[in-house]
């Protein structure tokens, strides 16, 4: 087989790879994958640790989604507490209080929240910038505002409770362990579908029109469509890590579902570093890890907080992990591309076929 | 119509407030030809292009790629019935690759549905493997000076004149049927132009139909089948290159003006 050498188009694949390095990356990928599927035995003998990898594991699945909007599409949400929402809520009224299969009650948040996204999103994003930011911030105020006051579906400020966790056969989700590793392997499903998006030409439409509005539409991108379906997309991924959520935790209410839960999950794709592949990941531990040691302190966590987010804003404007990655590409590929040590061409298997 | 025209403009019309920008401006490009816009600045010029590409949208007149009427269309449905463009300022994604500015110039024919991309299914795979195929075959329009290992760099990073021909790539990718070229020369040097037009030349002899835009005549006389001369957003000449540089109301936009 001789398929034609082609360098890859993602940052860091794409650049001092080979076949080798690329079978290297391969079984790190794997030996990763099953490092993490090993956090939640490891964490089985306590009970507060497992609570708090589910917890990270489902603001992964709903940052991963975030990311597709903002990181891909470069949209600001603040709304995406409101999709969360639907998809708590409506596990919690289907299934919490009408019996129905919590899979069912999940699969029906998501088609929820994707076509609230696109009802809202399809007007919106012609706005820019802050505009569409305000927009979405009025979006999970007046989901919040409806989860507290539409109290005959969703008993207002008392909340529903005893929402129960979905069956699955084989899997015994009322222990606490192996419910966590179906929330991992979601979550890390999540993060595929998304990578394969951005490996996808939709993933070069949305950076595209991040990056240049007028040149993608002067390629075909169809601005207003493209903009809508990245924001559904991202709301069936708060759906779904809102599902989990209401699963894990066995009672919503409206006061989980704020504008500062919009704004945790957009600094966490921030901070991590928007559109890159670990930086959903590593923004989730980081704000996760700060929220709950922060406790102690009751003034200086948001200090804190608000520190970390402006430094991150003024010295890594690409986040941690892009940040990494921009360091790596003038540093260590370009000098070695100079001095002609550097090898770029890059096998199609390398493409992660 | 026997003869049908690749692109027939008839009547565009422009008015920026009450600046007449493009008045009633006729253009014919047949098929397989050079047709260059020459003029002073101001002259209507890249207005005119963005007519005719969806940027902005005219007051009047008519644009027909081979027959079907385009004016009234937006930027991304005119690209998919076939017109891809340059721009006069390098209008490229700073950020991304080389190569993803190829297959950024081929999305209007990628058929892969959201879906089956998240699942990266085989006929996905398959589309994608022949696009960058494709990409590097484009690519290879202008020598080595952006393929192999410079396809993985990134447009920023990228001199001048490769970001001129990187548009020029871009615009190739989407296998237009017509090709608007606005200056492509613009901030090049004279070996490097000379060298731009001799592509340009070779693209029409490959099949390709071209529309250009050129502020400097010289550049263009050799290479045009025909050049259309604007000034204050009216036609003021039209002909064989050397006859429309003798036209004495030409001479007279460029002299005085």
């Amino acid at each position: 087989m001789t398929s034609p050498a082609l360098p890859s188009t993602s940052r860091l694949r794409g650049l001092a790879a080979t076949a080798d390095t690329a079978r290297v990356r391969r079984s790190l990928v794997l030996l990763a994958l099953a490092l993490t599927l090993m956090i939640p035995v490891a964490v089985s003998g306590n009970a507060y640790l497992t609570l708090l990898v589910s917890l990270i594991a489902i603001y992964l699945i709903a940052v991963t989604g975030l990311d597709v909007v903002f990181g891909y599409s470069g949209q600001v949400s603040l709304g995406h507490a409101a999709f969360y929402g639907v998809g708590a809520y409506s596990v919690a009224i289907l299934s919490g209080l009408n019996g129905w299969p919590v899979s069912a009650s999940m699969l029906v948040g998501c088609v929820l929240a994707a076509g609230l996204a696109a009802v809202i999103g399809w007007p919106s994003v012609r706005l820019v910038h802050h505009f569409l930011a305000l927009v979405t911030i009025g979006l999970g105020e007046i989901m919040r505002l409806t989860f507290l006051n539409a109290s005959d579906f969703t008993r207002g400020f008392r909340g529903i409770g005893q929402i129960p966790r979905p069956a699955l056969p084989g899997l015994d989700t009322s222990n606490s362990t192996e419910f966590l590793y179906l929330i991992v392997v979601v979550a890390i499903a999540g993060i595929w579908l998304k990578e394969n998006i951005g490996r996808s030409w939709w993933g070069r439409l949305f950076n595209g029109m991040r990056t240049n509005a007028r040149a993608a539409e002067a390629f075909g991108a169809p601005l207003i469509r493209a903009r809508t379906i990245a924001f559904s997309v991202s709301a069936v991924y708060g759906a779904l890590a809102g599902g989990f959520y209401a699963s894990l935790i066995s009672y919503v209410s409206p006061d989980t579902f704020t504008f500062a839960q919009s704004t945790l999950f957009f600094s966490m794709v921030l901070i991590g570093g928007a559109g890159t592949r670990f930086g959903p990941l590593i923004g989730v531990i980081l704000l996760t890890f700060v929220a709950e040691f922060g406790q102690q302190f009751q003034f200086g966590q948001g200090l804190f907080y608000g520190l970390m987010i402006i430094g991150v804003i003024m010295f890594l404007p690409r986040g941690i992990v892009g940040s990494l990655e921009d360091l790596y590409r003038d540093k260590v590929r370009a000098p070695a591309r100079r001095s002609g040590r550097g090898v770029t061409i890059v096998s199609p298997e390398a493409e992660g076929e | 119509m026997s003869d049908q025209l690749r692109l027939q403009v008839r009547g565009l019309t422009k008015r920026f407030g009450g600046l007449l920008a493009v008045n009633a401006v006729d253009i014919d490009v047949r098929d397989n030809e050079i047709v260059s816009i020459i003029g002073p600045n101001g002259s209507g010029k890249t207005t005119t292009f963005n007519l005719i590409s969806g940027a902005i949208r005219p007051d009047a007149g008519s644009v027909r790629l081979e027959g079907e009427e385009l004016a009234g269309l937006r930027p991304d449905q005119i690209s998919r019935k076939g017109i891809a463009r340059t721009f006069q300022m390098p209008e490229l994604f700073m950020t991304l690759t080389v190569l993803d500015h190829l297959l950024i110039g081929m999305q209007g024919r990628m058929r892969a549905g959201l879906l089956a991309s998240a699942l990266s299914l085989p006929s996905t795979r398959r589309e994608e493997r022949a696009a960058r195929a494709e990409a590097a075959d484009v690519l290879s329009t202008f020598g080595d000076r952006l393929t192999a290992d410079r396809m993985g760099d990134l447009a920023r990073s990228l001199s001048y004149a490769n970001r001129r021909r990187l548009e020029i790539s871009r615009a190739l990718a989407l296998r237009p049927r017509l090709l608007l070229l606005d200056e492509p020369a613009a901030g090049m040097n004279p070996r490097e132009t000379q060298d731009l037009m001799g592509i340009i030349g070779g693209l029409r002899d490959g099949g390709h139909t071209i529309l250009l835009i050129e502020h400097d005549m010289g550049v263009v006389l050799n290479v045009s089948d025909r050049v259309i001369a604007l000034d204050h957003g009216e036609k003021i000449a039209e002909g064989l290159p050397r006859e429309v540089a003798a036209h004495p109301r030409v001479v007279e936009a460029y002299l005085g003006g």
